[in-house]
């Protein structure tokens, strides 16, 4: 089978990257454009992850915006919320140094927080098959989502038995109001150092026993048992390490946007990387990134043209259009 | 074997403990209130819940377009409740109540017809997809404001505002030892009883019932039995729908308010996480699993409004993972 | 080499395998047969850990296997092919066969995430081991189709060499000559007696056509209603009363 070169991609991004950083340097391009860069290398790495355990492991999860949540939020309590409870910290984020050091240990710990709910949801959930599991990780994002809005009681609870200092943290997450202040850490580098790194890092596993193991799963759970493939576990695998990839997507989204809510992980955002998922086609990792890319220049260019609204039209729009017409989507399997 | 009775005497031990720990903290009346609005809240997610579980029990499909059709029932009835007040029509409720009903069967089998009958031999998450993309369509679509669409999309949607729901029956109150109750609750739930009674009639003892289960129980065997499996599928859409369309109606009359046309989206899940609860495919599981839902989520709600909304979905994780074939679903041999 | 003691399987009351016995010797290749319903797929799915048992006892070599899960009991050597072929249809041939060899991987996590040594050179013994089996089979030709475009004939064959993959001591195979005329029945029984000599294997076969059972098998164990109703050579269950009983009008299915 032909494999598309994952290397051009990676020359095409660090190319634009560089492009765009030394334009800005001189004032040449717009914030806005790298903001643009900045989302689609996001989207990759959320859709990418979302394609470990849909497309290659074929467990069909649709509370991404969950686990997305929860990087978000547990990176932002690092980078925003300690400093203000604690100004000894702030230091920290002045000098650029310490600064860097400080933003990517918040984002590995986003991404771990993430992995190992992933990790514990997957050990309980994963038995369920099918449309079953659908809903439960469905109704698992709304219950992140709804946790983080009852924060605010659980300060006040916090508070009532004495422990000031944990319930002021909590409080200072927001809960329903949002949390705001976030620094604006994600650049450039980040964006698309991370990108290629979880790409190689997928693509690398899909070509391994790992990845065939994935895939048996998906094809046929039973005949993989019987060729000694432990499915549980692997499966869990998939699960935590979608997860994973996830959270570290989530915490990277919360530093570019500088503020986030609860609602904007509901599962609208869910849909939308199943609807970049779909249209790549599952299990195809170049199909995850030309959807990606493709999907948030559309998004874009709705909002130039002041028809953003229609976005929530066009999506589940393309998504019946796709699954009557082209049910494997635009690019074939990788494996 | 036992497990599973284990499971169920622990799932009725819980219901039991909460129930009395909330009774014994705020006082029988207020708890005997609660429950009576949530039995009314629960007779209209039951009716919900009785197209996903005959859908689900027929296709093997989470209809998630379900929740949107209830919504359409609800803006229908409103439109057609305006119109006929405003010339002074009697009868209103009824009228706006079978246009309501047809409205969403058409709708209804519209839905089956162009996204869900090409996809039947496809793998069924193909289906499921579909079904959310249709879903998401219908309350993404009809919430988009009328004045920024060219001519012939501006009458076809209903738009993001408020609307208040015309008055179909004058409200009466009656109150009987501190309980109070209304008459339009009353009537809301006389129709969902009878209307179950209707349907258990006609799923158990008339040869297109008997057909529906046959076709749920065995496809092929069914086709062979000379059953015109299409119709029968539209058929059960078209009941499914037409339920959803009377649940509609009495959504409006009860809270008077349409919000926007996103308000299928929470009762749509509450409605599926009832039928789920009951044992989804199951007829009288998604009645029990509807007014067990309404009652929980009110008494939730109650508590704190945060909680209502949680509570729902712990329910039904809880559900999958103790008891996935739910309250009165046979659990099934997975053929290897 | 197998050991099975008084096996019991019910399903919601009825018994699909019932008392059930069964020894069987290193090399030899014994034979399932008995009418539809008989209860010899949920055999091979209880020998090989899709069910567990209600009660009895499987061993392998003297190690018990009984109610393990289905990946460690591939692990302590028994592997199987399905009745109907279960393969990994949008996978390639080659992949196919790599994912038998899936016990044979070593390798950690983070070696393939590092690129190290042992992992390029696990897989490259891997890809080495499926040429090898390609060409032993004469399936080269096929190695980049995807599994599900392979012709009937070709998907069974597939499918024991998979389960071969996984470098087993016992081979059930569920039905290898089935849809297959005289000339391929021929080639297929052939095929199965090489393949026992070549690996070493002991061979456990469930099969319809009686022309490849007398042909192949030095013992035959006939099953009806989930009891077993005779054993032995192949010559004695021909003239079995019993045999003949169970398939109705069986005798020209037996000649």
């Amino acid at each position: 089978m032909k494999r598309f070169d994952y290397k051009w991609f990676y020359g095409t991004l660090i190319l634009s990257g560089l492009i765009l950083w030394i334009l800005n340097r001189y004032n040449l391009a717009k914030a806005y454009y790298i903001q643009i860069y900045l989302l689609i290398s996001i989207n990759i790495i959320l859709t990418t992850s979302l394609n470990v355990i849909n497309g290659l492991c074929g467990q069909f999860s649709i509370g991404h915006a969950g686990f997305m949540a929860i990087g978000a939020y547990s990176s932002a309590l690092f980078t925003t919320v300690l400093p203000k409870v604690c100004p000894s910290l702030s230091p920290l984020l002045l000098n650029p140094l310490s600064k860097i050091l400080f933003f990517l240990f918040a984002l590995i710990i986003g991404g771990f927080v993430a992995g190992f709910v992933g990790y514990l949801i997957g050990k309980s959930v994963l038995r369920l098959k099918g449309d079953y599991l659908a809903i439960v990780t469905l109704a698992f994002g709304e219950v992140v989502r709804t946790s983080i809005r009852l924060t605010d009681e659980l300060a006040g609870f916090l508070d009532g038995i004495g422990w000031r200092v944990l319930g002021g943290i909590v409080l200072a997450l927001g809960g329903p109001r949002g949390l705001g202040g976030i620094p604006n850490l994600t650049n450039i580098f980040w964006a698309c150092g991370f990108t290629i790194m979880i790409v190689a890092l997928i693509t690398r596993l899909i070509h391994s026993s790992y990845g065939r193991a994935w895939v048996a799963i998906r094809e046929d759970e039973i005949a993989a048992s019987v060729m000694g493939i432990d499915t549980t576990r692997f499966k869990i695998l998939a699960f935590s390490l979608s997860s994973l990839l996830a959270g570290l997507g989530g915490g990277l989204y919360a530093h570019l946007l500088m503020f986030i809510h609860p609602d904007s992980f509901s599962f609208i955002k869910s849909i939308e990387y199943l609807v970049y998922l779909y249209l790549g086609g599952m299990g195809s990792i170049m199909g995850s990134i030309i959807s990606a890319t493709t999907l948030t220049f559309l998004l874009e260019f709705l909002r130039i043209i002041q028809l953003q609204q229609w976005r929530l039209v066009i999506y589940p729009l393309i998504l019946i259009i796709f699954m009557l017409t082209r049910p494997g989507g635009l690019f074939r399997k990788d494996l | 074997m036992s497990r599973r009775r284990l499971n169920h005497l622990l799932f009725i031990a819980l219901l039991i403990t909460g129930l009395s720990f909330y009774v014994s903290s705020f006082g029988l009346i207020v708890s005997s209130q609660q429950i009576i609005n949530g039995i009314q809240k629960g007779s209209m997610y039951a009716l919900i819940a009785l197209g996903y579980t005959m859908v689900y029990g027929i296709i093997r499909l989470i209809n998630f377009a379900h929740g949107d059709i209830f919504m359409i029932g609800v803006y229908l009835s409103c439109f057609t409740g305006e119109l006929l007040i405003k010339r002074g029509i009697s009868g209103a409720f009824l009228l706006s109540m079978l246009v309501a009903i047809s409205g969403c069967v058409l709708l209804g089998v519209a839905i089956e017809r162009v996204a869900y009958r090409p996809l039947r031999d496809k793998p069924r998450l193909t289906m499921l997809i579909t079904a959310l993309g249709v879903s998401l369509f219908l309350g993404n679509f009809l919430s988009l404001s009328p004045h920024q669409l060219p001519f012939p999309l501006k009458y076809l949607v209903f738009g993001p505002e408020f609307r208040s729901f015309p008055i179909l029956i004058e409200e009466k109150t009656y109150e009987i030892w501190g309980v109070i109750l209304n008459n339009i609750k009353l009537i809301n739930l006389g129709i969902a009883l009878l209307l179950m009674i209707v349907l258990e009639y006609i799923v158990k003892y008339t040869l297109l019932g008997k057909a529906m289960r046959a076709t749920a129980f065995n496809k092929e065997v069914a086709l062979l039995m000379g059953i015109d499996i299409n119709r029968i599928i539209t058929f059960t859409f078209a009941l499914g729908a037409g339920l959803a369309g009377v649940a509609g109606i009495m959504y409006g009359t009860t809270y008077g308010v349409l919000q926007s046309p996103y308000l299928g989206l929470w009762p749509g899940i509450v409605a599926f996480v009832a039928a789920v609860l009951g044992g989804i495919g199951n007829i009288p599981g998604a009645m029990v699993g509807g007014f067990l839902m309404g009652t929980i989520e009110t008494i939730a709600t109650s508590i704190n409004s945060s909680l209502g909304y949680g509570v729902t979905f712990l329910v039904l994780i809880l559900v999958l993972l103790i008891k996935p074939q739910g309250l009165l679903g046979k659990p099934t041999v997975e053929k290897a | 080499m197998l050991r099975i003691d008084h096996l019991y399987k019910s399903f919601g009351g009825i018994s699909a395998v019932k008392d059930f016995n069964l020894h069987i010797k290193k090399g030899v290749i014994f034979s399932i047969i008995g009418p539809n319903g008989a209860g010899k797929t949920t055999l091979f799915n209880l020998i090989t850990g899709l069910y567990s048992p209600d009660r009895g006892d499987i061993q392998l070599e003297g190690r018990d296997v009984t109610g393990l899960p289905p990946h460690l009991i591939a692990k302590m050597g028994i592997s199987r092919t399905f009745q109907n072929i279960r393969l990994f249809e949008n996978l390639t041939v080659l992949d196919n066969i790599r994912v038998g060899f899936h016990l044979k991987q070593n390798y950690r996590l983070s070696g393939v995430i590092l690129n190290s040594k042992a992992y390029k050179k696990e897989e490259e013994e891997i890809k080495e081991r499926t040429h090898y089996l390609l060409k032993g089979f004469k399936m080269e030709g096929y190695q980049d189709n995807l599994a599900s475009s392979l012709p009937y004939g070709e998907q069974r064959k597939l499918e024991i060499i998979r389960a071969l993959a996984t470098n087993p001591k016992l081979l059930l195979l569920d039905e290898p000559g089935a849809g297959m005329n005289h000339k391929e029945q021929e080639e297929i029984t052939n095929f199965i007696r090489w393949i026992r000599d070549e690996f070493e294997l002991t061979i456990l076969l469930i099969e319809h056509q009686m022309k490849v059972v007398m042909n192949i098998s030095e013992k035959v164990i006939v099953m009806d209603f989930g009891e077993t109703i005779a054993m032995g050579k192949p010559q004695e269950i021909q003239n079995n009363p019993r045999v003949i009983e169970a398939y109705l009008g069986g005798e020209e299915c037996l000649k």
